[in-house]
């Protein structure tokens, strides 16, 4: 029985149902089919992800009894895709087998509406962010943010798009806010920048200035009239200042990303975002955090309008040590290094499941800002940057002078790039010695290959054989390559038992049980860049640096973290940009991160989803 | 301000009319308009513990805990054992089969049907979570028992007004607390608002003892200090209703601004408002007889600490008797960890988590019976503290009804028979010092039940499980 995995989109494309259906066993055969459509009405359109390769053609979902059904996605491996039983479903395109499909030039040219992307929903600010924009605003230090309810996601990452409001959070935010404007009162000369005790102009003044900080947009006058209400009935100056931080803390327009749209109103087509918009989603991005100066200075001259300028702003946010907090956030959550993911490791030894996850951070920060910025690096680098606990799992001895965080070579027989490392290893602890084949290789599969696995049918309750001597994980899974479990198991569990040299915690070993392991793995049905046997981790890891079908995907979540939400058939032009440009620059992620910022779907908004989209 | 009770005045208005000062209130009991002692109310508590009765996937099957002996006359197993002090106040049902189906697999629509009687969706609407070996699910689609009871309004109900009305009774309608209950998703959350609607609870005991008892003010007998109070009081009440107003404003304004599709959002965050909003208006709790403010918990860490899992279990239920018998809130519950429990008992000298050792390819019975002793323990420790505050009209615990449930039948995913026990009885609305054999009965009675004993006297069905179920007449 294997622990909840959160906020994986709901579409699944493995052959396995349809293979269960039609009672095939061991290999997977049929029609490979897109996931269900959300049901009735009012669901949140996710896409269909492509049908994993084998097949002769992908449907799109079914909705269900009175829902629209989803949007047929393209035929991965496939020679045609329809639409679900919706009202529309578009066409897809042949592919090659295996390779995710991305319209044409002459496709995208010949976009009726001019452009297309799909829509997003309100966010709530996350935890992080609000810790981090409180600590730009007001200089707010400490964990205060730990004590509100826990964030929901959007695929593998934080994200309260979706997440519902309850009474609690609501007070739990009104309560921060009391703290964090009592904390500022003392504070308030420096803050205030004029003497509030003057009353107007100083108080609008105020008002406005703080409150185009705190909204990340300047203040309509009726805006500023209302918060200068505030202020007036906490009788004192200095009440008043703390009453008008206290309030504006509390507005929606501080705790969501308010990404209305130049024209101000909902709307059904793709507008442009505001300046400020722009500038709040670009810093949310590269920095889980509000805008500085510069950018708000560029937003007001409406600098942000040019493509000139925008990249220049990536590379200079990129560089700024607020990217230290952004990057890793995604790398992390991506990879499935979380103390949910720990399993109970983050519970039990907390203090080896932090120091796994700051040593992923810092390899990922090393790399992508400070280094080659590579996706290959990433993926295979020879070296590591652990702490005393971690280092002890290498197996290896501190070396003189050690501090925790410094650059340590690793032994590339045993380990090179991420997948070796604890952080990644360590999936859904258990306690014991042995580490999970099936949650390494579902990571894998549904986070690097973006093709999300079925469950086993309702009424399997799987209990894993327990280790014994003269056996090994391969002997124990082998259960998995016959009948029905097929289906699924053969996207995963090659994977994952290329990993069976490392244990529970990560540690290597040659011998399971008192038998050699086995290494060998391949990742079938996923194209022919991935094709062909590997041995063990640092070989998929090379495996998977030059590959096309992992540069995609990579570039998916990352528009899935940029835009806080799962992309659609109707960002496909977008994501086509992205991908051509990732792939021709050998898989920079700054340049990926350029490349998004720029594309169609970053700098518009579309509030309304059509009805084949919902 | 001024508050009307149920059955009474509100006590400002009392002690001006007798010309008392608030130091004497220890000693003054609850009258209602013609001077005689009036009822405290009955409330509802429901307390959850992981997972279900002990078995072994590789065993000859479940342990039973059916109590040995005869209806009036029988012995606790293991399992409830520590509850035995009180066996008189308590009734076990056994052999219900839980009112609970859906999406995923039993531990997700466990959770989403034990305290509701409701399916779990598939996933839609946003929602789409892993409910279990990566079947994906959406959320319940039922309110939880306790939401119901504490949306009524009535004279045998817990609050004699409406959710919405202007003169609250407590400051909080409803409570909803936790410890180390995992991040939000269909397996981790069992109260529900409505369809849809999960409740997150707060888990962080030190969060929960400030937000409940700051306000508490110790009984001063300076007419200047009580003078300087109420003038805070107003200037306070001031601040915050011109707060509040400012957010509800830019709210209206961003509903404007976004499609129809966030209405609900908008909607729920300005229930949150008014929610705030309506608590200042309720009168803050005098500490008095029967009402002390427990000891303020330590601080949580950042991520759940399973070395500081009892800790956090006992100030939390610390706090509840507290909260109940300051009627700081008439309906509350307390979740215990979350389906597939990450706890490892290593309290209990065990080094591997509860869940874990539920489908391991051995017999465990014995420690997971050990867990569910503990948990029992617990619930023991909080509900002595509950029989020791007399309310007049018998103790805290006679007023109230507790229900404890879990999201499964037995540790092999049976949803029968369900480990449940009540214990209380709402002011004797339950005959208590039972132990009833009630197999197959579905569990949707025994929610009806509760829901009739809270007040709700025409209540005959819960949720679209077992909908119309009528009560499990047993228990009366």
């Amino acid at each position: 029985m294997t622990e909840p995995r959160t906020g994986l989109p709901g579409l699944r494309a493995c052959a396995c149902l349809a293979a269960l259906l039609m009672g095939c066993s061991s290999t997977i055969s049929g029609t490979p089919s897109g996931g269900s459509g959300a049901s009735a009405g009012t669901s949140d359109g996710t896409a269909a992800n492509p049908g994993a390769g084998g097949g002769s053609s992908a449907n799109g979902g079914s909705g269900a009894a009175t829902a629209t059904g989803g949007t047929g996605a393209t035929g991965k491996g496939g020679s045609s895709a329809t639409g679900g039983t919706g009202t529309s479903g578009s066409t897809g395109t042949s592919g090659t087998a295996g390779a995710v499909v991305d319209p044409t030039d002459a496709q995208c040219a010949a976009q009726a509406s001019g452009l297309n992307i799909g829509r997003s929903r309100l966010a709530r600010l996350t935890r992080t962010q609000v810790a981090h924009t409180l600590r730009d605003l007001l200089s707010v230090t400490g964990n205060l943010t730990d004590a509100l309810t826990p964030d929901q996601s959007v695929g593998p990452f934080a994200s309260n798009a979706l997440a519902e409001v309850t009474d609690l959070i609501v007070q739990q935010h009104q309560e921060l806010a009391a703290k964090v404007a009592l904390d500022a009162q003392s504070r308030m000369a420096s803050i205030a920048a004029c003497d509030l005790a003057s009353g107007d102009p100083c108080v609008r003044d105020f008002v406005g200035k703080f409150g185009m900080k705190a909204f990340r947009r300047p203040l309509t006058d009726d805006e500023v009239t209302t918060y200068a209400g505030v202020f007036t009935v906490g009788g004192t100056p200095e009440n008043g200042f703390r009453l008008v931080i206290e309030a504006m803390l509390q507005s929606p327009y501080f705790l969501y990303h308010a990404d209305v749209g130049s024209t101000g109103a909902p709307s059904e087509v793709p507008v442009t975002l505001t300046p400020y918009e722009l500038a709040s989603r670009l810093s949310y991005f590269i920095w889980d955090t509000m805008p500085d100066q510069a950018l708000f200075d560029l937003a007001a001259g409406s600098g942000l309008d040019s493509e000139a300028t925008l990249t220049e702003q990536v590379t200079r946010m990129l560089a700024d040590p607020k990217a230290k907090d952004a990057i890793p956030l995604f790398h992390l959550q991506w990879l499935d290094i979380t103390p949910a993911q720990l399993g109970s490791l983050a519970s039990t030894q907390p203090e080896l499941a932090q120091e796994m996850i700051d040593e992923a951070t810092d390899y990922t920060n090393a790399i992508v800002l400070g280094g080659d910025g590579l996706l290959g690096t990433l993926f295979t680098a020879p070296y590591s940057y652990p702490r005393s606990g971690t280092l002890k799992l290498y197996g290896k001895p501190e070396p003189t002078g050690f501090q925790p965080g410094m650059q340590v070579m690793l032994d590339p027989t045993q380990r090179g790039g991420i997948f070796t490392q604890p952080g990644f290893l360590v999936k859904h602890y258990r306690g014991d010695e042995q580490g999970s084949v099936v949650h390494r290789g579902i990571t894998i599969r549904e986070n690097l290959l973006c093709t999300p696995i079925d469950p086993p049918p309702a009424n399997v309750m799987p209990t894993a054989l327990p280790p014994a001597q003269g056996t090994t994980a391969r002997d124990r899974f082998a259960a998995h390559e016959t009948g029905t479990c097929a289906g699924c198991h053969t996207q995963m569990d090659p994977i994952g038992l290329a990993f069976e040299n490392y244990d529970g915690l990560g540690r290597y070993r040659t011998l399971d049980g008192g038998v050699v392991i086995d290494a060998s793995g391949e990742v079938l049905d996923s194209g022919e860049d991935l094709a062909g046997a590997f041995d063990g981790p640092v070989e998929l890891g090379k495996k998977f640096a030059g590959s096309r079908t992992v540069g995609n995907c990579v570039a998916n979540q990352w528009f899935r973290f940029a835009l806080g939400r799962i992309e659609s058939t109707d960002d496909a032009c977008s994501l086509k940009a992205v991908h051509d440009a990732f792939a021709a620059s050998g898989h920079d992620i700054r340049q990926l991160i350029t490349t998004l910022v720029l594309s169609d779907a970053f700098r518009h908004v579309r509030a309304i989803g059509a009805k084949d989209t919902q | 301000m001024s508050r009307h009770t149920r059955r009474g005045l509100s006590r400002r208005a009392l002690f001006q009319s007798l010309g008392l000062s608030a130091a004497l209130s220890p000693f003054i009991p609850l009258l209602n308009a013609s001077g005689q002692e009036a009822k405290r109310p009955k409330r509802l508590l429901i307390f959850y513990s992981p997972d279900g009765s002990a078995d072994s996937d590789s065993s000859a099957g479940p342990i039973d805990w059916k109590p040995v002996g005869s209806e009036t006359d029988f012995t606790l197993h293991q399992i409830q054992a520590p509850l035995d002090p009180l066996k008189s106040k308590l009734i076990v049902p056994w052999g219900l089969k839980m009112s609970a189906k859906g999406a995923g697999e039993q531990h997700a629509f466990g959770s989403a049907g034990c305290f509701t009687g409701s399916l779990l969706k598939e996933p839609g609407n946003g929602a789409d979570f892993d409910g279990g070996n990566g079947h994906r699910t959406g959320w319940g689609s039922g309110p939880s028992v306790d939401q119901i009871v504490a949306a009524a309004a009535g004279p045998n109900c817990p609050y004699g007004v409406l959710p919405d009305a202007a003169n609250q009774e407590t400051a909080y309608r409803t409570l909803e607390l936790g410890v180390q209950c995992g991040n939000p998703t269909s397996v981790t959350r069992t109260i529900y608002k409505g369809d849809d609607q999960p409740i997150h609870p707060e888990t962080n005991p030190q969060a929960a003892f400030d937000r409940l008892f700051a306000d508490f003010m110790p009984p001063t007998t300076d007419p200047g200090g009580q003078e300087a109070a109420a003038a805070a009081a107003a200037q306070r009440r001031a601040e915050q209703t011109s707060i509040l107003d400012a957010v509800t404003k830019d709210l209206g304004k961003l509903r404007t601004q976004v499609s129809s599709e966030e209405y609900p959002k908008i909607e729920a965050h300005l229930n949150g408002i008014r929610a705030l909003e309506q608590r200042l208006d309720t009168m803050v709790p005098t500490v008095s007889a029967g009402c002390s403010v427990p000891a303020r918990p330590a601080a949580s860490d950042r991520y759940a600490n399973n070395a500081k899992f009892p800790t956090e279990v006992s100030a939390m239920l610390g706090l509840i008797p507290a909260i109940l018998a300051c009627d700081l809130t008439r309906v509350a519950s307390v979740q215990l960890s979350s389906g597939f429990s990450n706890v490892t008992h290593t309290w209990l000298g065990q080094s591997t988590a509860h869940h874990t050792m539920s489908h391991q390819n051995a017999d465990n019975r014995d420690a997971l019976m050990a867990i569910d002793n503990w948990y029992a323990e617990q619930l023991f420790g909080m509900l002595k503290a509950m029989d020791e505050i007399d309310e007049g009209n018998g103790t805290l615990l006679d007023n109230t009804l507790v229900l404890w449930g879990r999201e499964l039948g037995t540790t092999s995913h049976s949803m029968s028979p369900w480990p449940v026990v009540l214990i209380g009885g709402a002011q004797g609305a339950l005959r208590t010092g039972r132990f009833l054999d009630v197999n197959k009965e579905p569990s949707a009675k025994l929610l009806v039940s509760v829901m009739q004993a809270m007040g709700i006297d025409d209540a005959m069905t819960i949720g679209n499980v077992d909908a119309n179920s009528g009560p499990l007449t047993q228990l009366t």
